[in-house]
């Protein structure tokens, strides 16, 4: 039937459907997705609430299992894995960035951003070489031994940034990661995703609005469970 | 193995965060483990100084010494029927032994005078109810007795039934606070007797109590005898060949049944005891208290280790975002099992430690004011109350842990 993804694929998607029961009402949240996301692309998947963008960024996340469909991220299904796998390619190929940070709050900003590496079984030493970089990347090398309370939103946001790249992980994963910051800072974040995609990172960046959506060279619609549309921009608008 | 410890280090560290993060609930909810702790301790370490000084105390008398005695000494129950009925030890019995067992050194006899309402006096210092034995003159040596003064009575005293008497430690200070009892005289349940040595004091017992020993007066056996006809309940003692203990608690017990005449399918009626069997005997009653003290501590672990099962499940309740994006960040379900079982245990461990803590202060401070106490803290103890509390935590924080281990990723990141 389908030929195996090609190597430059890190996602693939073929049917995928996630339902949920509520009560005796199933809700459909995903009706079907295919979707194609290759090496090296900045990818915005947008939509109006409610629409399935956050369903389908925890199934490509594997965070969640689809009802139906298929799935491979880099090449490797997924259906087959277990939990304790799962696990282990959310820490190594996966990077996650939230709407509302998920910072622990007694714990500093490297702390913070170390937290992969521990489950990476990464010594101390490398785990605080390398998450001291990845807040430097974000421009945060001042700021290490800082609590989130202590910490503006943006600069929580990128120290979530930071966690989410500190593993170097296949595919950066961001669900409305403006959401909860002012016009000015969003696009400060957009600029370091920008960044981050000219150094050759893989972005997936989840929003609901345009002028965010814009700064992607792809942006698929979603509308109720299903891709409506899936443009190519010539080159990503700066305003 | 070296990742494990890793992960080990790393939970045991972000266990003890979140607990002084919340010290003060995390105390309230280790009490039942430190009140169990501190319960365990205390009572093992008092029984424990209590039961040495009880085995210094029979020691003192000699290992190699075997006793007989009509009626078990230590007794828990009421006395059976048959106990009640046994005739008593003669002094024929003593000479038996003497004569037909050859692993038998030395056979000393004696028996006790009645001193109820009775004083002992000297001068304006007096004893009440005194305690009179009519013993052998080998008796000194039977029983490791140590002369402070004088001498102790010869077998001549003894068969012309001579009126002399040597003091126990206690009573000679009682009688004669000032001056040398030797060469006194002292009116003993109405009788003139004269005081021809003292003896060294004895070993305290348990909780400084007075060793009875301290407190006898020691009088030849036929003088005894002739104030007092009517004795016939003797207690007998023996010492043993050095080495040959076993032998001669053989060779006593089959004299003993020949001499009282005990059928061959009957049980013994007398009693034969050892240093040993003494403070084996004694350690039934240590047992029985430590056994009870066991249960109430086990209540305590119980009550904490439901608590700590609570708080436990408020803590995976409260931290279930945390949860969530630890599992979106990599943590496998062992990671979280983990993380909660080591949280719960370390809770645990430092509640019995605390208890362990406070038990051993609270244990030198009753040491300094009440140095008679001599409590001394057993290595089971300690290893019983820290492997408990923990054993608590493993096994309370398990179903706690194991719902953090299976939470849903996504609906533990949307939990509110
Ligand atoms: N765990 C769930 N249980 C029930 N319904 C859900 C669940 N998650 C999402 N949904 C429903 O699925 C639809 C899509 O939700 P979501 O993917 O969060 O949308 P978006 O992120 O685009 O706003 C919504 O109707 C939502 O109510
Ligand atoms: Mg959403």
């Amino acid at each position: 039937m389908h030929a195996a993804p090609a190597p430059d694929e890190v996602i693939r998607t073929r049917g995928l459907v996630r339902s949920f029961a509520m009560g005796s009402a199933t809700v459909h949240a995903l009706r079907g997705v295919d979707l194609v996301i290759r090496r090296g692309e900045y990818v915005a998947i947008m939509g109006p609430s409610g629409s399935g963008k956050s369903t389908l960024m925890n199934l490509i996340g594997c965070l969640d299992t689809p009802t139906a469909g298929e799935y491979w991220l880099e090449g490797q299904p997924i259906a087959s894995l277990g939990e304790a796998e799962l696990a282990r390619i959310r820490n190594r190929e996966i990077g996650f960035v939230f709407q509302t940070f998920n910072l622990l709050p007694r714990a500093s900003a490297l702390r913070n951003v170390e937290l992969p590496l521990v489950y990476a079984q990464m010594p101390p030493a490398e785990r605080r070489r390398r998450a001291t970089e990845a807040l430097q990347k974000v421009g945060l090398g001042d700021r290490l031994d800082h609590r989130p309370n202590e910490l503006s939103g943006g600069q929580r946001q990128r120290v979530s940034i930071a966690r989410a790249l500190v593993t170097n992980p296949a595919l950066l994963l961001a669900d409305e990661p403006t959401g909860n910051l002012d016009s000015k800072t969003s696009h400060e974040i957009m600029l370091l995703f920008e960044a981050l995609h000219r150094e050759g990172h893989t972005i997936v960046v989840v929003t609901h609005e345009r002028d965010i959506a814009e700064h992607a060279e792809r942006v698929v619609t979603i509308r109720d469970g299903a891709i409506a549309s899936d443009e190519r921009q010539p080159r990503p608008v700066r305003p | 193995m070296r990742r494990r410890l890793l992960m080990l280090r790393e939970n045991v560290v972000l266990a003890w965060d979140t607990l002084v993060a919340h010290r003060f609930r995390s105390f309230l909810t280790v009490l039942g483990i430190f009140i169990g702790v501190v319960l365990v301790v205390a009572v093992a370490s008092v029984l424990n100084g209590f039961r040495q000084t009880v085995v210094d105390q029979v020691e003192q008398f000699g290992t190699n010494n075997v006793y007989v005695y009509r009626m078990p000494l230590v007794n828990l129950g009421r006395l059976s029927r048959e106990m009640r009925l046994r005739k008593p030890l003669r002094l024929e019995d003593a000479w038996a032994i003497r004569d037909q067992c050859p692993s038998v050194e030395l056979v000393t006899a004696g028996i006790s005078a009645p001193g109820f309402l009775t004083r002992a006096v000297h001068g304006k210092e007096e004893v009440d109810s005194p305690r009179l034995r009519g013993v052998f003159p080998d008796n000194v040596e039977v029983a490791n007795r140590v002369l402070a003064s004088g001498r102790f009575f010869t077998d001549q005293e003894n068969e012309h039934r001579a009126p002399v008497v040597v003091l126990g430690h206690a009573v000679a200070e009682a009688l004669f606070p000032h001056g040398d009892p030797v060469g006194k005289q002292i009116l003993l349940a109405g009788r003139k007797y004269t005081v021809i040595g003292t003896l060294e004091k004895r070993k305290e017992g348990p909780f400084g109590a007075q060793n009875e020993e301290d407190t006898l007066f020691l009088a030849p056996y036929y003088t005894v005898r002739r104030f007092y006809p009517g004795l016939e309940d003797h207690f007998l003692a023996a010492r043993a060949r050095s080495g040959r203990l076993e032998q001669a608690i053989d060779e006593i017990v089959q004299v003993l049944r020949r001499q009282r005449r005990v059928r061959w399918n009957e049980d013994d009626n007398f009693e034969v005891g050892t240093a040993n069997t003494l403070i084996a005997a004694f350690d039934d009653i240590v047992f029985a208290a430590l056994a009870v003290m066991f249960l109430l501590s086990t209540v305590g672990f119980l009550v904490g280790g439901v608590g700590v099962m609570n708080i436990m499940l408020v803590s995976v309740r409260e931290r279930t975002r945390e949860i969530g994006l630890r599992k979106a960040l990599g943590a496998r379900p062992s990671d979280i099992l983990g993380q909660f079982l080591i949280e719960a245990v370390v809770l645990c461990a430092i509640g019995g430690g605390l208890g362990l803590l406070c038990a051993e202060g609270l244990l030198l401070l009753v040491g300094a004011l009440l140095p008679d106490l001599a409590a001394v803290t057993p290595w089971w103890a300690r290893g019983f109350a820290f492997a408990g509390s923990a054993g608590v935590g493993l096994f309370f924080g398990l179903w706690p842990a194991w719902k953090a281990a299976r939470l849903d990723p996504v609906e533990a990141l949307r939990y509110e």
